[in-house]
């Protein structure tokens, strides 16, 4: 057995096998999941319907090649994209909510939902339930009013070009590949929801999940870290890292 | 044309070869761990090319071969092939998975591929813990939200008074995870396992999944209760205090 001819092996079969390992090593779990496919413009108007509207103040056109956007149960939403300079440079930019905290402690204050104490009245407790189902539904009306009020903070970095096109191609093969055929359908509660979002040719894809299984999941474990490190090392981003996680990612399908 | 190559016998040959010779890769990773690498002697060959002759069982050589003769069949009666976009090519390559029954059974005979070792894709297991009444229940639910260790655990309650907490080996302080199967003739909910199969052959009377703090259903909540009509998701607190996703207090 000759070395070279294993080396040249692998790389025949990374490149023209590894397509058919995508269609059959998928999840045993049914979770939810939406994927949509739209242009990515329309009349020359960037078409932004599928982006919330938080997601619109984070990013406001489809300028990003790929978009990652998580919105966790009981934290700051966050996100990152990646988008091309006219100077050639790819950025990453690393977006977060700075005061977060402090405008869900101001709603919870405005519209409080209290515990009811088992010791109250029949009549008590009907009276501070209908305040709390109320000061809830006002919670909540009004959630969608202070996405005014948020301030985002962005870390633009510049990227190196096998990250940024790793990256891209990871996002469009696992977005592409998603399958969901399993045996039972699990259903989450809590937890964080996560948009993935990748322009292909003249197209925009979003992909909407919860919590993933398999290669979608340790896609966003690998977007989740370059988020924290980006945060805590601008300066210092360790490119080489994610290099080698979604190289492996990608072939190892 | 792009149907054509899809339904051609030169594709369906190169991707059976294919599935062959990722076969024996795996073998022969699998017999490699068998194998005392410092006892190899390397040669020269010919060329004066530094050889190791690794002894194993499997011809990957002979495989690789015969998968690129099978590539080079293909290229050959389809050129355009070459140019196509990795995603259009790899669209054509599932079209003819998807409509050979030939590669369906040389998929049955790898089925080593379904069992490759995978990132966790879970929930892999389910822990149920019985109770015989609905306060054993609060008090195990009430010592977890106070574990330090806290993570999110379900309660479900059954039609027949049968009760069981519910924890995935997934779950953790902000997730928590049950599977569910609805009988389209009653529209009644089922508990099941990771497998698909019920829990109890009794329909649910009600969930409800712990929050260690009073904070009212998160949006997955919400999402959830939405996809199970006629199934009473609710949040539990502490002390058996239990709202619904709108905050109607039930206890």
């Amino acid at each position: 057995m000759i070395i070279k001819n294993i080396k040249s092996s692998l790389f025949t079969i990374l490149v023209c096998v590894s397509p058919l390992i995508v269609t059959i090593g998928q999840n045993k779990n049914v979770v939810l999941f939406k994927k949509i496919i739209e242009p990515v413009e329309f009349s020359g108007v960037p078409n932004l319907r599928s982006k919330t509207l938080l997601q619109k103040k984070f990013f406001p056109d489809n300028q990003g090649s790929i978009e990652f956007f998580v919105d966790p149960s009981f934290k700051a939403e966050y996100g990152f994209r990646v988008t091309h300079l006219d100077n050639g440079d790819q950025i990453i930019e690393v977006k977060q909510i700075v005061n977060w905290k402090e405008i869900k402690d101001r709603l919870e204050t405005e519209y409080p939902f209290k515990m009811i104490p088992k010791s109250l009245s029949k009549e008590e407790r009907e009276e501070m339930n209908r305040i709390n189902v109320d000061n809830l539904k006002k919670r909540r009306k009004k959630a969608e009013e202070v996405i005014a009020e948020y301030k985002i903070d962005s870390k633009n970095i510049v990227i190196n070009e096998s990250l940024a096109s790793l990256l891209y191609d990871t996002y469009v093969h696992l977005i592409r590949d998603y399958d969901n055929r399993g045996m039972a359908s699990v259903t989450q509660f809590d937890g964080s929801q996560i948009t993935l979002r990748c322009v292909v040719d003249n197209e925009v894809w979003s992909f909407l999940i919860g919590n993933s299984f398999g290669d979608m999941k340790k896609l966003i474990e690998i977007s989740n870290d370059i988020v924290t490190d980006a945060i805590e090392n601008a300066d210092n981003l360790n490119q080489e890292k994610y290099v080698e996680q979604l190289e492996k990612l990608l072939t190892n399908r | 044309m792009d149907e054509k190559i899809e339904e051609s016998s030169e594709l369906e040959e190169y991707i059976i070869a294919g599935l062959d010779f990722q076969h024996s890769l795996n073998e022969f990773k699998q017999q490699l761990k068998s194998v005392d690498m410092l006892s190899l002697q390397p040669t020269l060959d010919s060329k004066g090319n530094l050889i190791i002759t690794i002894p194993t069982k499997v011809n990957i050589e002979e495989k690789a071969k015969y998968f690129n003769q099978k590539k080079k069949v293909l290229i050959e009666k389809y050129p355009e092939l070459k140019n196509l976009k990795p995603l259009k090519r790899q669209e054509r390559i599932e079209g003819c998975i998807n409509s050979s029954l030939k590669i369906a059974k040389a998929l049955i005979e790898f089925e080593y591929i379904f069992d490759q070792p995978r990132l966790k894709s879970s929930p892999g297991e389910y822990c149920f813990d019985y109770f015989s009444d609905e306060n054993g229940a609060f008090n195990f639910l009430n010592q977890q939200i106070a574990d330090p260790n806290y993570m999110e655990v379900t309660l479900v309650v059954f039609e027949n008074g049968t009760i069981v907490t519910v924890t995935s080996d997934i779950n953790d302080e902000h997730n928590s995870y049950i599977s569910l199967h609805q009988n389209s003739n009653t529209q009644k909910w089922y508990l099941c396992d990771v497998d698909g199969s019920y829990v109890s052959m009794s329909a649910i009377s009600y969930t409800a999944h712990t929050h260690n703090t009073p904070d009212p259903a998160s949006d997955q909540d919400i999402e959830s209760q939405a996809m199970h009509p006629g199934l009473p998701m609710y949040i539990y607190h502490y002390g058996g205090l239990m709202y619904d996703v709108d905050g109607n207090i039930i206890r």
